[in-house]
């Protein structure tokens, strides 16, 4: 059975987690077990190596990404942000959602615009993460941390079609 | 910890000290073979004194030519004298553009690809080993000794099929791949620790037929590769061509035999080469008719006319900078590999686009080559002084198709390898027994934009009604950056296991029979040197694996599994009197598989003890 992520990488199960920690943790483990350490060895040795540094990279990625930890810390209340009864976002959300679409849709080919547009979207961003600790401090607020998840992942996909733009644009 | 690195250096008595264990940069245009001589990587010259051994084989009637010695063919019969091989590798013969300008005469009632020479058809895979086998031959000559592994690079962009091929050449040419590594990788390797560079790099590797960009942090031994990026098929070649076409053009040569094709090209890299030292150049084409024509070419000409290829790598850079999260400024150097990047007008494009010096400290030609060497001397067991660790990613994202021809994606590109990842499925129809999955790799939203991977059909799915099955897909990449596939059904426990085999590569069958071929040829040495490696790797496992039991054995195995392994351990012991290779290497099979889960336990093992010391953070608490 795989270890919870936080156990593997030992570090409490909270969103805010010490990043420098988390590096140096999964640095020091693959050190031990990635599998250039058993090139040369048996085949059964290779395997486990394999096995267990996939699960340390998936944990690491996860643990890395805010947005990630976030969800990962949902799911460990069985909570999935992608299932369909928390598909209902908020209306202003949505409205905002919808005017960045329709900027990045207008402004395609402006790089002065895009950036613009990407820099106002990150300060936004950045607002609604600050949310995030306090939400996940209290059982109770996990609906909110819902939301917010849920947010972010949009916001995470518009940031993507805007980086996809830019990169078009010589 | 491992099984056998348990063994404390003084308690085994392994009979190779030092492992020899070489690097091989197996290119489009030129390859090269290196290897780590007292501490330090050096590239093996062949009898001659050459240090790149051209990606070139001749396939005479009953002479197989390669490298230097295959040159003089390419003039004289370009029909059976195979150039840039590499850029078939992996791929289907409806991938190749351009087909009608190349010389060669391909099988056209295949899906593979298959050259006709005068020793038959010859598949890339087959084209590859005999290159490979040059190296090999080169670097055992060199070393005096026999190799025992070896680390072979590929480009960063090259997908699974390409993975694939590559490492299918190497296993027909007698090679034992310890890893395959990707070019930047090993570029930034040499750099790494030759140069004691540290820092977030970029490196840039425009090679003789492929395009890589990788952006890499160096920290204390740790090569952590953030992103990766490329051109599948752009290189130095290109820019021959682009001139080749302005000879033909100017010229108007149209009608030219294989041969004529093929001086022109040589000419054309001449003239290339020419203008990175000098503002003009000037040569002398004859051709076979007896006619003679002066081609002169200026820098700027040049520079303009392949502007638009230079300017192609601009946007793989981009997307890797926007993948890795980095603006220009956070770079700390630009390496530049691979003999293209000695084009001024490369050099300067990139300056400014970095607005950096770049770094030219090691031969372009050479870096890629002696990085695989280091790893390999580590990989093969060799005792290292730096604590090397790298930490690469796959270039591209892998997915499955779903409903209405799009693909959903299950691994990002960029994910550090090895990376698995499950994803479950259901039957849709009641009574449902089979299912069938279409892997795909690459960044597109359709299934026709992505490079198709492989079709499987899951069969033995137990009878249900619609949705009642439960079935969980493990799509895993390993460090060489390939995948594999496995699937078992959660509610019966039936676990199938699969590895991607690209519907165009090589099928297991046909590696075994060319295998066979080739041993058939070699003498009774192979069959000594087969026993020795059995009863030295029996030995060594029944070493590591009583290290292990003597250590962590009664914590972590009950008295009934202790039994198991020592009654296989004590059979394996009595087979290493008898000179029966097969029979070892059985009972060395059977006790690596009793010792499957111990092996497991012990890796979690190394995970705690790796953090022993580090108590959990306090700060966060």
């Amino acid at each position: 059975m795989s270890l919870n992520f936080f156990t593997l990488l030992q570090l409490p199960e909270t969103f805010v987690i010490d990043l420098k920690k988390l590096d140096q943790n999964y640095q020091s483990i693959q050190k031990e077990i990635h599998p250039d350490r058993f090139a040369s060895l048996a085949d059964e040795e290779k395997k486990a190596s394999i096995k267990k540094t996939a699960e340390v990279n998936d944990a690491y990625q996860t643990l890395k990404s805010p947005i990630r930890r976030a969800e990962y810390l949902l799911h460990l209340h069985d909570i999935n942000i992608h299932d369909e009864k928390y598909t209902a976002v908020p209306q202003d959300f949505l409205m905002q959602q919808m005017e960045w679409r329709e900027e990045l849709e207008t402004h395609k080919k402006n790089k002065e615009a895009l950036e613009k547009l990407a820099s106002d979207i990150q300060k936004n961003k950045n607002e609604i993460m600050s949310q995030l600790p306090k939400f996940f401090e209290n059982k109770s607020n996990l609906n909110d941390a819902i939301k917010v998840t849920r947010e972010l992942n949009f916001i995470e996909k518009i940031e993507q079609h805007i980086n996809d733009a830019l990169i078009e644009i010589i | 910890m491992a099984l056998l690195q348990i063994a404390e250096p003084g308690q085994s008595s392994l009979p190779h000290q030092h492992k020899l264990a070489v690097g091989i940069d197996l290119g489009t245009t030129n390859s090269l073979v290196a290897s780590v001589q007292s501490g330090l990587p050096a590239i093996l010259k062949d009898m001659d004194d050459h240090k790149l051994i051209p990606s070139i084989v001749y396939y005479g009637k009953n002479e197989t030519k390669v490298g230097q010695e295959a040159l003089p063919y390419l003039s004289t019969d370009a029909k059976n004298t195979i150039v840039s091989v590499k850029r078939f590798m992996g791929h289907a013969l409806s991938d190749i553009q351009y087909r009608e300008s190349l010389p060669y005469e391909f099988n056209g009632s295949s899906a593979d690809i298959q050259i006709k020479t005068n020793q038959g058809y010859k598949h890339p895979i087959e084209i590859s080993s005999d290159i490979l086998k040059k190296l090999k031959d080169t670097a055992e000559v060199s070393l005096c000794g026999e190799i025992t592994g070896a680390v072979i690079t590929v480009p960063a962009y090259f997908d699974d099929a390409q993975r694939q091929a590559t490492k299918d050449a190497a296993k027909l040419a007698g090679l034992n791949v310890l890893r395959l590594i990707n070019e930047p990788t090993a570029a930034a390797v040499a750099y790494g620790l030759d140069q004691k560079k540290e820092g977030t790099f970029v490196i840039y590797d425009l090679g003789g037929g492929t395009f890589d960009i990788s952006i890499l942090k160096l920290h204390k031994g740790v090569f952590e590769v953030l992103a990766t990026n490329g051109h599948p098929h752009l290189g130095g070649d290109d820019f021959d061509q682009a001139i080749a076409e302005m000879i033909r053009q100017e010229n108007q040569l149209d009608l030219l035999s294989h041969e004529d094709k093929r001086s022109l090209i040589t000419h054309a890299r001449t003239l290339k080469e020419k203008l990175t030292e000098s503002s003009s150049a000037k040569t002398i084409i004859k051709f076979s008719s007896g006619k003679e024509i002066i081609f002169s070419l200026d820098r700027d000409t040049f520079f303009k006319a392949t502007h638009d290829l230079a300017q192609k790598t601009i946007q793989p850079i981009r997307r890797a900078l926007s993948d890795a999260k980095l603006s220009i400024d956070s770079i700390d150097g630009i390496v530049m590999v691979g003999g293209a990047t000695r084009m001024p007008h490369i050099q300067s494009e990139i300056k400014n686009f970095f607005k950096k010096d770049l770094l030219n400290d090691l031969d372009p030609d050479e870096v890629v080559a002696l990085g695989a060497a280091r790893q390999a001397h580590t990989l093969a067991g060799n005792k290292s002084d730096q604590d090397l660790l790298l930490l690469d990613v796959t270039p591209l994202s892998l997915g499955i198709e779903t409903m209405g021809g799009l693909v959903e994606k299950i691994i990002h590109r960029n994910s550090t390898i090895p990376i698995a990842k499950a994803q479950e499925f259901t039957t849709y129809k009641d009574g449902q027994t089979a299912m069938s999955i279409h892997v795909l790799q690459g960044e597109r939203e359709r299934v026709s934009d992505c490079r198709s991977l492989a079709n499987f059909t899951l069969t033995g799915i137990p009878p249900m009604v619609a949705g009642a099955a439960k079935i969980r897909v493990t799509f895993q990449i390993d460090a060489d950056g390939l995948l594999s596939v496995s699937a078992s059904e959660l509610s019966t426990n039936k676990e199938t296991t699969m590895t991607v085999k690209p519907s165009y590569g090589l099928s297991e069958e046909q590696i075994t029979n060319m295998l066979k071929q080739s041993f058939e040829k070699a003498s009774e040495d192979k069959e000594i040197r087969v026993l020795g490696e059995a009863k030295i790797e029996g030995e060594q496992i029944i070493i590591a694996v009583q290290n292990a039991l003597d250590k962590n054995g009664s914590q972590l195995l009950s008295d009934d599994e202790i039994k198991k392994i020592e009654s296989a351990m004590l059979l394996l012991s009595s087979s290493l009197q008898l000179d029966d290779p097969d029979l070892i290497i059985s009972h060395t099979k059977n006790l690596n598989t009793l010792t499957e889960s111990f092996a497991a336990m012990l890796m979690d093992e190394s995970v705690d003890k790796a953090l022993k010391g580090q108590s959990i953070d306090k700060v966060n608490l």
